[in-house]
């Protein structure tokens, strides 16, 4: 491990000072500096992998997820435009689209595959949200909804379910669970923009 | 916020969240290319929910994991860090890119990312239907002559496929959602095989279009998307890095 700035903390996924950071090794990739390449690796790499575990529940494709978004980085490190959005978010979306797309060709190729059982998100979970202004924001909006709304968004979001997913999880026609997200959605919404 | 717009909205927090599936997925990943309203409201989403992404615990990735993405990035040349399992294979696509490459001698010095670009070729996919033995009937246009698929030179996901069809003409289809930074364009170049100097072909939209080829340019040939000030390179030769590419065996 070369550089490994202490800023660049691996849980945070929101616009900060270590977001600036982020971007500023996200341009110095773009234009081909591979050492900038190499810090964000070693900034990001444990953050995204987590991500990537968590939705494909299995070491070798979550291995391929987190390669394939780190070159994707590296490629499109020159499209990234700050302007639209935070560098941590962008690289939380990239792995986590990787990962999707990756879960899902596997489920679609292997009928018969069934992921290993996720752990339920414990209750102090929302807890780990206070990193930042954004995530202290984001948890006061979550803990607005019910409590069985707030966890579907949750395992969503983390574990990666789709709406017939997370339909047959909970036992709830889908949809039923697909109003519920959308009006968890737009409540969300509403009350960080409030 | 009107009826469309908040419907526009939802489903973009519902792409983002990830429950939408299969081809309600794709259908949002098309869609956005061109909407850029929907690509906005995409960004937003990443952006609001990110934060969530903080439930998860971080895990380290496996120790050899950099080096393959080195490798598949074409940055294994000068290694930052030891490298000690570094596989021949690898090796040898890289030294095979770089001699390409040089041949390409003068304007690939002039490109952001000569580190990508000195990268192996790889050709990832070339679709090759057989030359029919007449002109291809005109009841079945949509039959394309031969197909290539433009992807990073590094191995990264493909972003266009172009299809030859009749008259000399490319169809370019993207094969995901492209953003483009305000201020730039993408342009399109053309390679024959065996020459040097890339030929341009033109700004293209990244929602894809149709390229008519002048009549000098010969397949086979490598096309070329570079990313470009707005408007396109002003030298008549790519002053941007090339994004992606393919090879194409055949023009009809």
């Amino acid at each position: 491990m070369r550089e490994c700035p202490g800023l660049l903390t691996q849980r945070s996924g929101s616009r900060d000072d270590s977001d600036s950071e982020l971007t500023a090794l996200l341009s110095r990739c773009a234009s081909g500096d591979r050492a900038a390449f190499r810090s964000l690796y070693d900034a990001q790499s444990a953050r995204l992998h987590g991500l990537a575990l968590r939705i494909t529940r299995d070491p070798g494709l979550a291995a391929d997820a987190t390669h394939d978004a780190f070159v994707q980085v590296w490629n499109q490190a020159v499209r990234f435009d700050p302007s639209r959005g935070a560098a941590g978010a962008w690289l939380t979306s990239i792995v986590r689209y990787r990962a999707l797309d990756i879960t899902r060709r596997r489920v679609r190729e292997k009928p018969g595959y069934e992921p290993p059982e996720q752990e339920d998100e414990s209750p102090d979970a929302l807890a780990q949200l206070v990193t930042s202004a954004e995530g202290a924001a984001l948890r006061h909006c979550l803990e607005e909804l019910e409590p069985d709304r707030r966890a579907l968004l949750m395992q969503a979001y983390a574990d990666g379910l789709s709406h017939s997913e997370l339909a047959e999880k909970t036992g709830t026609p889908l949809g039923t669970i697909k109003s519920w997200i959308r009006r968890s959605l737009a409540g969300l919404k509403r009350c960080l923009e409030s | 916020m009107s009826g469309a717009e908040e419907h526009r909205d939802l489903l973009a927090a519902e792409y983002v969240l990830g429950v939408l599936e299969g081809p309600e997925r794709e259908d949002v990943v098309r869609r956005a290319d061109r909407d850029n309203a929907l690509s906005v409201a995409i960004a937003e989403w990443e952006e609001r929910l990110a934060p969530l992404s903080a439930l998860v615990a971080p895990v380290a990735p496996p120790a050899a994991l950099w080096q393959r993405v080195e490798a598949s990035c074409g940055l294994m040349a000068a290694p930052l860090a030891p490298a000690p399992s570094r596989p021949a294979a690898t090796s040898a696509r890289g030294a095979k890119g770089r001699g390409f490459w040089d041949a390409l001698g003068f304007w690939r010095g002039t490109t952001a990312v000569g580190f990508g670009l000195a990268a192996a070729i790889a050709v990832v996919a070339v679709v090759n239907r057989p030359v029919p033995p007449a002109p291809a009937p005109a009841s079945s246009p949509e039959i394309p002559l031969a197909s290539a698929v433009l992807a990073p030179s590094t191995g990264g996901a493909p972003a266009f496929v172009a299809e030859a069809t009749p008259g000399k003409t490319i169809v370019l289809k993207p094969l995901e959602r492209l953003s483009l930074a305000s201020g730039k364009d993408y342009e399109l170049w053309a390679l024959p095989d065996g020459e040097t100097v890339p030929k341009a072909l033109g700004v293209i939209s990244k929602a894809g279009q149709t390229v008519t080829l002048p009549a000098t340019i010969h397949a086979p040939l490598q096309l070329m998307v570079s990313l470009e000030q707005k408007g396109g390179s002003s030298t008549g030769l790519p002053q941007g890095p090339v994004l992606w590419l393919g090879h194409l065996s055949a023009l009809d």
